[in-house]
């Protein structure tokens, strides 16, 4: 027996069979069928005040519960504004979908109203791009974007939605939802026990090997399994800044992040090493520095979902095509007596170089972006999710913050997207509404998407915002001071004031200008049941460090001048001490 | 400079022509011959023709084996 639906009725249906919880969404004219379906279904549809809000949060939606993060928006102008968050997403190989309305068939290529070529905007930025032409494609095609979103390398994709469908009419047989398969994740091997073999005897015969983990092995949900293979192996790793979170901070065997502004025992832990173990990783030039000098003295295994990946920037001896957790799952062991003994002679090389070469400690009697960052991590609970925007913010959110758990940063790591720290932490907030989320932004990006500070409130989502607040670009500004001979150009950002604009908006803040006002912020922050914005006026110029400048090699990397405080033990005692009372004071 | 000569295989959509093209445009480069073909069961073959240095044409041939509709492809030969 067949029914009938309208098209509308039908796509909504539809994503109600593909379980989307939350639906970052905007109306306009060619979506307008699709919100009237959508008032009377149960996906929780969330009003953004900006659609490259509604792509962002999708965006860290995907990237915090590893499923698709779903987003809606109109034709024309709706839809353009999605393509930040998408390109993000594509960068990042996020799982994402997004659709848009677009104009009556019949009216594609009038140039209408609100017509834009959406599907063509976005063939670069997404895995796929569908322009649904026949309701009767449409099951077809929502399963199809799905399960491309899902499977082999993430990412986006697109689904362009004619308003004249939405209105059209279906016949469907009665039982359609029942018969309705939704995609599952299939695990790529395309490996063979030759190349297995192959890889675990470089393993063998490596004197410095060293395991670089990238975001992939958080997508493919294998951070288990790395920790378990590094631990069995007692190889040293290190990992890229999208992959925070696969190895506990203080794990013995992990040596932090590598890049332009990771540990420089990091990276020159890559340039000594005779083998790298690159794992879910695509040797972006920010983790590389000047190519041609990147681990000179290191053959490399790379292993990746992407075959495409394969010599793309870097030229390996072993490439392992498929998904990590089963790589990880095959690879056989590698440590021999002798393996063993050179490994250990290789974990005190990098021991040396890790107390040479330590992070800058924290002052609590200055207040810069790294005193506040650390006095939020200290006053809060193991498993927060942290958004970032992008900046220096970002880059010390990365160095100081100790006990993320896997997928719980959140950063923008490919496109480098101002705007989508707040927005995505939305996104993790409506994945799980029950943990704490913080964005930490800066005042040039937390500008890009302020106005989501609305939604907030009208969702009652207790998401907190750290933002720091240097009256600069500051990132920029470095590099002009760097690089451009100190010639400050465009980055002297004036700021509102954001407590009077918190209170407009209806969210409760407060006010920092040192350590103990930004604890007694952060308690107040977790007293609050709604949202909370932190504004910590932080000092005006300080430089992210190390850095690897661009264009040089990772053995360039800048460490700190030498009058700056490394590794102080009486500086560490007394911020202890000083913690300790920040804690009786927050909580008094 | 070399001759390459490619033969794509792809699956028959409606973005495929603008994404086999897409790795040589993002780059400013230019296809100098291009013949594409539909073949049964949603399939199609594309081959072209086009002048660059290996490098370059290897790095066109890596970004083309990201795309989805981009099944193979092979080199037929280098002049």
């Amino acid at each position: 027996m067949k029914i009938k639906l309208r098209g509308a009725d039908y796509i909504i249906k539809i994503l109600e069979l593909l379980e989307v919880e939350a639906l970052f969404a905007y109306p306009g004219g060619a979506i307008l069928p699709i919100y009237d379906a959508l008032a009377f279904s149960n996906i929780n549809d969330i009003l953004v005040r900006h659609e490259q809000a509604a792509a962002f949060a999708a965006n860290g939606f995907g990237r915090v519960k590893g499923k698709p993060g779903f987003c809606l928006a109109t034709s024309g102008p709706g839809a353009t504004n999605l393509v930040t968050g998408i390109a993000d997403a594509y960068a990042d190989s996020v799982p994402m979908i997004a659709i848009t309305g677009q104009v009556n068939l019949p009216l594609i290529g009038t140039d209408a109203f609100q017509e834009t070529d959406i599907t063509g905007i976005c063939l670069p930025i997404t895995k796929k791009c569908y322009l649904i032409k026949d309701l009767a494609h449409a099951e077809r095609i929502f399963r199809e974007a799905y399960e491309t979103s899902i499977n082999g390398r993430p990412g986006p994709v697109l689904i362009d939605v004619p308003r004249s469908l939405q209105l059209a009419f279906i016949e469907v047989e009665e039982t359609w939802e029942a018969d309705f398969k939704k995609p599952v994740f299939n695990r790529v091997h395309q490996f063979s026990q030759e190349e297995l073999a192959k890889a675990s005897q470089l393993m063998a015969d490596a004197k410095k090997p060293l395991i670089i983990a990238g975001h992939g092995a958080l997508l493919s949900d294998a951070w288990q399994e790395m920790r378990d293979f590094v631990k069995r192996e007692q190889i040293p790793a290190i990992s890229t800044i999208l992959g925070l979170g696969i190895f506990e901070t203080h794990d013995p065997l992990y040596f932090s992040w590598l890049g332009m502004h990771g540990m420089k025992y990091a990276n020159l832990a890559v340039q000594d090493a005779d083998l790298i173990i690159a794992m879910g990783i695509r040797f972006d030039d920010r983790i590389t520095g000047r190519l041609k000098d990147f681990a000179p003295n290191a053959k490399i295994i790379h292993c990746d979902i992407d075959k495409s990946e394969k010599n793309k920037n870097i030229k390996t001896e072993v490439f392992l095509h498929g998904d990590l957790k089963l790589i990880l799952n095959e690879l056989p062991s590698s440590a021999t007596p002798q393996s063993l003994t050179n490994r250990k002679l290789w974990f005190n090389e990098l021991d040396e170089l890790r107390d040479q070469y330590p992070i800058k400690g924290v002052d609590y009697e200055v207040f810069n972006m790294i005193t506040a960052i650390d006095v939020l991590e200290k006053l809060s609970p193991e498993d927060i999710i942290v958004s970032t925007d992008v900046g220096q913010h970002q880059m010390w959110s990365g160095q100081y913050l100790n006990k993320m758990h896997p997928n719980h940063f959140l950063t923008s790591g490919g496109l480098g997207s101002m705007g989508f720290g707040f927005p995505a932490a939305m996104g993790a907030q409506a994945a799980f509404p029950d943990k704490n989320v913080w964005c930490i932004t800066g005042d040039g990006s937390f500008q890009m998407n302020l106005q989501e500070l609305i939604t907030c409130v009208q969702e009652q989502w207790p998401i907190k915002i750290l933002l720091l607040d240097n009256g600069y670009l500051g990132m920029v500004r470095q590099w002009q001071e760097q690089f451009y001979n100190k010639n400050y150009s465009g980055v002297d950002i004036l700021n509102p004031d954001y407590i009077l604009l918190a209170k407009a908006y209806g969210v409760s803040s407060a006010s920092a200008t040192n350590a103990e006002e930004m604890a007694q912020a952060v308690t107040q922050a977790y007293k609050t049941k709604g949202p909370f914005l932190i504004h910590a006026k932080v000092l005006k110029e300080d430089n992210v460090l190390p850095m690897v400048a661009p264009g040089a090699s990772l053995s360039e990397t800048i460490y700190y001048p030498q009058d700056v405080i490394c590794n102080d033990p009486i500086l560490k005692e007394k911020n202890a001490k000083k913690l300790l009372a920040l804690k009786v004071f927050a909580h008094a | 400079m070399q001759k390459n000569y490619w033969r794509l295989k792809c699956l028959h959509t409606p973005e495929t022509i603008d994404k086999i093209v897409m790795s040589f445009r993002k780059r400013g480069l230019m296809v100098d011959s291009f013949n594409y073909k539909k073949l049964a069961d949603g399939f199609s073959v594309c081959e072209l023709e086009f002048e660059e240095e290996p490098e370059s044409a290897e790095r066109i041939r890596n970004n083309a084996l990201r795309l989805e509709d981009i099944l193979e492809i092979e080199i037929l030969e280098i002049a």
